[in-house]
């Protein structure tokens, strides 16, 4: 072959092996930097449920007027998350669309309901102007307690046999995503999950 | 049907450096080879240790005999048969629904769970290991075609790194339910 030829074809070699290097070099960056963005986590308060236990089972009735029972066995076997909102709660109104989808999103399907207590006009009120009438919405200052909700938004990710899997106060979407997160990785919260990953490491 | 050459020695030196790799692995670590290998939950626990050291010899075994232009068909047949293997573990496991076990595939605590794509990616190699059973046309070797052949595998190495690192990665968009 001529000399040209072979300049030709050693050259594209050349680059061609460069682009691969570089290549390689930015997917390892995209590693790193998945690394250094680690998940934020709703935050697990020190009172109230802890993961891996029972939750109180405690009869409610909805603004709607059924009867439910929050915690112990579901007979469909479905996660429900008791979400704790209040109308004159901001972050709580920010975290309804997550609601919305969660509901809408998750498989297996997640039950959502809305818990608060005070004035029934003031829920229902919010109810009409939010149009949450697709979640169950109680009214129970003993489930409030019970569950540990002393700040708002507060959110309790329970599975089908009623045990606490994840559980903390959730500021935003990525909050109310970390629980389901750290459901399936089988960690009480992310925090935890981050504490152990430090160890290992 | 008939390879010609250039082909036949792009297949056998890309899976020989990978089986290489994929020993030398399991060699450095093999305590956590065998973790990873139980993690797999298809043999009882005392068998694990012997079937360790016999995947790893398997695997040395392979990346000579391909290399060895007499004898490449065994290696090709011991790599398909090898990659066929770990692609049917997996995909056991996945139908069993046990994703999140380490997949052990060149290095340990890499990748968190097991997935289709990597039974994907085995049939591919498995693949690979069943072309280069077949037998060379022969002609004459030019210094361009070791170019070549040097070029290809070298370059299949960083793509198969590249592709492996991609894909592992968390997915970004919404909450990763893979």
């Amino acid at each position: 072959m001529s000399l040209s030829g072979w300049i030709a074809i050693g050259a594209l070699w050349v680059v061609v092996l460069a682009l691969g290097l570089t290549v390689l070099a930015l997917a390892r960056q995209i590693g790193v930097l998945h690394e250094r963005l680690q998940p934020v986590g709703a935050l697990a308060l020190p009172t109230g449920l802890k993961a891996g236990e029972p939750a109180p089972e405690i009869d409610v009735v909805t603004l709607a007027g059924q009867t439910l029972r929050v915690g112990g066995r579901n007979p469909e076997g479905t996660d429900t998350l008791v979400m704790f909102v209040s109308p004159t709660c901001p972050i709580c109104k920010s975290l309804l669309p997550a609601l919305r989808a969660i509901r809408r999103r998750e498989r297996p399907p997640v039950a959502v309901v809305l818990a608060s207590d005070g004035p029934r006009a003031e829920h229902e009120a919010y109810v009409a102007a939010e149009s949450l009438a697709e979640f169950p919405y109680v009214l129970s200052e003993r489930l409030g307690i019970a569950y540990g909700a002393g700040r708002l938004p507060h959110a309790v990710l329970l599975d089908g046999a009623g045990t606490v899997r994840a559980t903390g106060l959730v500021n935003s979407r990525e909050h109310l995503d970390s629980l389901f997160e750290a459901r399936d990785r089988g960690v009480a919260s992310l925090q935890q999950f981050l504490e152990e990953r430090r160890e290992v490491a | 049907m008939t390879l010609d050459p250039v082909i036949g020695w792009i297949l056998a030196f890309s899976l020989a450096l990978l089986l290489g790799d994929a020993a030398g692995h399991k060699l450095r670590d093999p305590a956590r080879f065998r973790s990873a290998l139980a993690g797999y939950r298809l043999m009882p626990e005392a068998l694990a240790a012997p079937a360790g050291l016999g995947i790893v010899a398997a695997e040395l075994l392979a990346a000579v005999l391909l290399v060895l232009p007499s004898r490449r068909a065994e290696g090709a047949a011991m790599a398909a048969a090898l990659m066929g293997a770990y692609a049917l573990a997996m995909g056991v496991n996945l139908l069993r629904g046990r994703t999140r076990i380490d997949c052990g595939c060149l290095g340990f605590g890499r990748t968190e769970r097991i997935a289709w794509w990597m039974v994907a990616r085995n049939a591919v190699l498995a693949a690979a290991g069943l072309g280069a059973m077949l037998p060379s046309a022969t002609r004459g070797l030019t210094a361009l075609d070791a170019v070549t052949v040097g070029g290809t595998v070298l370059t299949a190495a960083l793509l198969y790194e590249t592709l492996g690192r991609l894909a592992s990665l968390p997915s970004l968009s919404g909450r990763g339910t893979a």
